[in-house]
């Protein structure tokens, strides 16, 4: 299977809906050349730490990872310590992006340090504005410590 | 035995012992006045005796019939007295000698009579001689008489000071016995007392630790062994009812953490599917417009629309359940602040058109400041959304204090309601307004009645069709 070789958004995702939808939105802004689309805790973790399927791939972390938190096998709460526990991937930018507006989800993960919270809107056209937004944010304006991406 | 039956037992006893001392005493005291009487008697004696010595002395000298006659006066008391004596003390340690004074006294009378019958009708010279024998006879048994007087005086005096001993000593003895024996007899009871009241203290703080406590054991067949038995009985009762409540608690515990988890999946889950339909009729109608007609759109849209109004429910849903788990945390607040906050916050979102808005100082008050701001968004939301075709549309706060609780009220020139259906107002997801004619829930006013329920206050809503409508909500002062 080819790869993109540098990858600007891990998207974690288990609802393939969902997934085309956003995917959709950050096409239309050409942002979606470089996202890789993971669907659940487990294969995001493989991903970021180059383990199993995800093995050969360049070291390079991603700019953004859009985090769900409902996720098959390791839930976004889990995979969001392990990113913020391993020194190489402490410092990436990561952003929930859930149809979850409990309070519990909000204060648990900004105490683990999360970047960013978004509530997923159910109106595709808010849906679509909110993650073209974050995408053209995260990718094009943040800029992110050397470690994660020389640029 | 019962110890109200032991105790009333040992009770009548120190009753009987006052009756016996009683008695005692009363008959004591009688015979102890008659001993002190015979003292008296005898000094009296004594006196009478000398005064009779006298008197026989100057009848012999002047022959006087008055000293004659009180010479027998003399005699005959003190003969009346000896015989009263003779017969109180009969029996006594004194008849031997009241006898002998009684013969001495008649002695002395017949020398009298003698002495007296001697000079009738002449004193010859034989009759000197006879007469100075008998004064000399008389003076001996006069001398007899005193001793013997000394003697019963002193006599009954030792008797008077012994029967005082004896008398006191007895009355003594009986309180002592009684006391003695009110002692002996209350010891096992007070013993008895004292351990079943150690029992029972042991057996009340068990009852504070978990489980069923140990049961009371008290032999016997009296109320403490009674009271230990109804005790263990209610000690039972309330174990069950406790392990009842502790399951019923977990059962209740279960039931919130279910509809917690239920809750949290209806905000995670129930979004996605509305999520899915409304982006893929939007991007339907966006890349396949070309290929559908004006109706294909229009039926697009009521699924789209259906989609929005399906996440404002759940929406809802959730904020009112979170309304019911929310713990109030009381604060003082400044109502006139938080309604002209709310009032400019809504105002905000409303297109131009002329509403008059009239809010008088408001009373603060302690309360949640999250749920009181709920509780005005939605009452001011309601009047905005019910005046929409007014104009002016006009909108009072009002306040007034009760005796122990704050009256708030929201008054509106809207469309009102028909006050039959006034217990409709705060159930949830009921709407007296057709969704064609104000949108909503239902749910808003189902909030409200939540928090103002959870400040221990009351919500109340009154109106007539087309007249406007009245909320009024009260808080404890």
């Amino acid at each position: 299977m080819e790869r993109e070789l540098v990858v600007d958004i891990l998207l974690v995702e288990d609802n393939p809906n969902d997934a085309e939808l956003a995917i959709r939105a950050l096409k239309k802004h050409h942002l979606a050349n470089h996202l890789e689309w993971v669907k659940d805790g487990v294969a995001a973790l493989d991903f970021l730490f180059q383990r199993g399927e995800y093995a050969e791939r360049s070291t390079t972390l991603p700019r953004v990872v859009l985090l769900d938190l409902r996720l098959p096998k390791l839930d976004g709460i889990e995979v969001l310590t392990q990113i913020r526990a391993n020194a190489e991937t402490r410092d990436l930018p990561v952003v929930i992006l859930t149809s979850s507006k409990e309070e519990r989800d909000l204060m648990t993960t900004y105490q683990l340090g999360v970047n960013s919270f978004v509530a997923k809107p159910v109106a595709f056209d808010e849906f679509a504005r909110t993650v073209a937004d974050l995408g053209m944010y995260w990718v094009l304006v943040n800029r992110v410590p050397p470690d994660i991406r020389n640029d | 035995m019962r110890i109200k039956t032991k105790l009333k037992l040992i009770g009548v006893l120190p009753l009987l012992m006052a009756i016996t001392f009683g008695i005692t005493a009363y008959r004591g005291h009688q015979n102890l006045r008659e001993l002190r009487d015979l003292t008296a008697v005898a000094d009296g004696m004594l006196d009478q005796t000398e005064q009779l010595e006298a008197t026989v002395q100057r009848f012999l000298e002047t022959r006087a019939t008055q000293f004659r006659q009180q010479a027998y006066l003399l005699i005959d008391s003190l003969e009346i007295q000896v015989y009263v004596v003779a017969q109180r003390f009969e029996h006594s340690a004194t008849a031997k000698l009241v006898n002998t004074l009684r013969h001495t006294i008649t002695h002395v009378h017949w020398i009298v009579m003698e002495l007296d019958a001697l000079y009738l009708p002449m004193l010859t010279a034989a009759d000197v001689i006879q007469t100075q024998q008998l004064a000399r006879r008389f003076q001996i048994e006069i001398s007899h008489l005193q001793p013997i007087l000394h003697q019963l005086r002193l006599l009954s005096h030792h008797q008077v000071i012994d029967y005082s001993n004896v008398l006191w000593k007895t009355e003594f003895i009986l309180i002592i016995t009684t006391a003695l024996l009110v002692l002996i007899l209350m010891i096992p009871v007070l013993y008895r007392i004292a351990s079943a009241l150690q029992i029972l203290d042991f057996g009340v703080l068990a009852q504070g630790t978990n489980g069923i406590p140990p049961p009371l054991r008290i032999n016997g067949k009296d109320e403490f062994s009674q009271l230990a038995q109804e005790f263990n009985l209610m000690s039972q009762r309330l174990a069950r009812a406790e392990q009842a409540r502790q399951i019923h608690m977990a059962e209740l515990e279960n039931a919130i953490k279910d509809l917690e988890n239920f809750s949290y999946s209806v905000s995670h889950d129930l979004r996605a599917p509305l999520r899915a339909i409304d982006g893929f009729v939007a991007i339907l109608m966006e890349e396949y417009a070309p290929v559908l007609d004006a109706e294909g759109l229009r039926l697009f849209a009521v699924v789209s629309t259906n989609a929005k109004k399906m996440e404002q429910l759940i929406n809802d849903i959730l904020a009112l359940s979170r309304a019911g788990r929310l713990e109030l945390e009381p604060t003082q607040i400044d109502m006139t602040a938080l309604v002209l906050e709310v009032w400019n916050a809504l105002l905000e979102q409303q297109t131009e058109r002329p509403i008059v808005f009239e809010c008088m100082p408001l009373p603060s008050i302690d309360g949640d400041a999250r749920a009181l701001r709920q509780v005005w968004q939605n009452l001011l939301g309601n009047a905005l959304k019910f005046t929409a075709g007014r104009n002016p549309a006009r909108i009072r706060v009002t306040a007034e204090r009760e005796c122990n609780y704050i009256r708030y009220c929201v008054i509106d020139n809207g469309a009102g309601f028909d006050s039959a259906y006034s217990d409709k107002l705060f159930g949830l997801f009921l709407r007296l307004h057709g969704m064609d004619e104000f949108e909503g829930t239902g749910v808003g006013l189902a909030i409200v009645k939540r928090f103002i329920q959870k400040h221990h206050g009351e919500v109340t809503g009154s109106g007539a069709v087309g007249e406007g409508a009245t909320f009024c909500f009260t808080l404890p002062i």
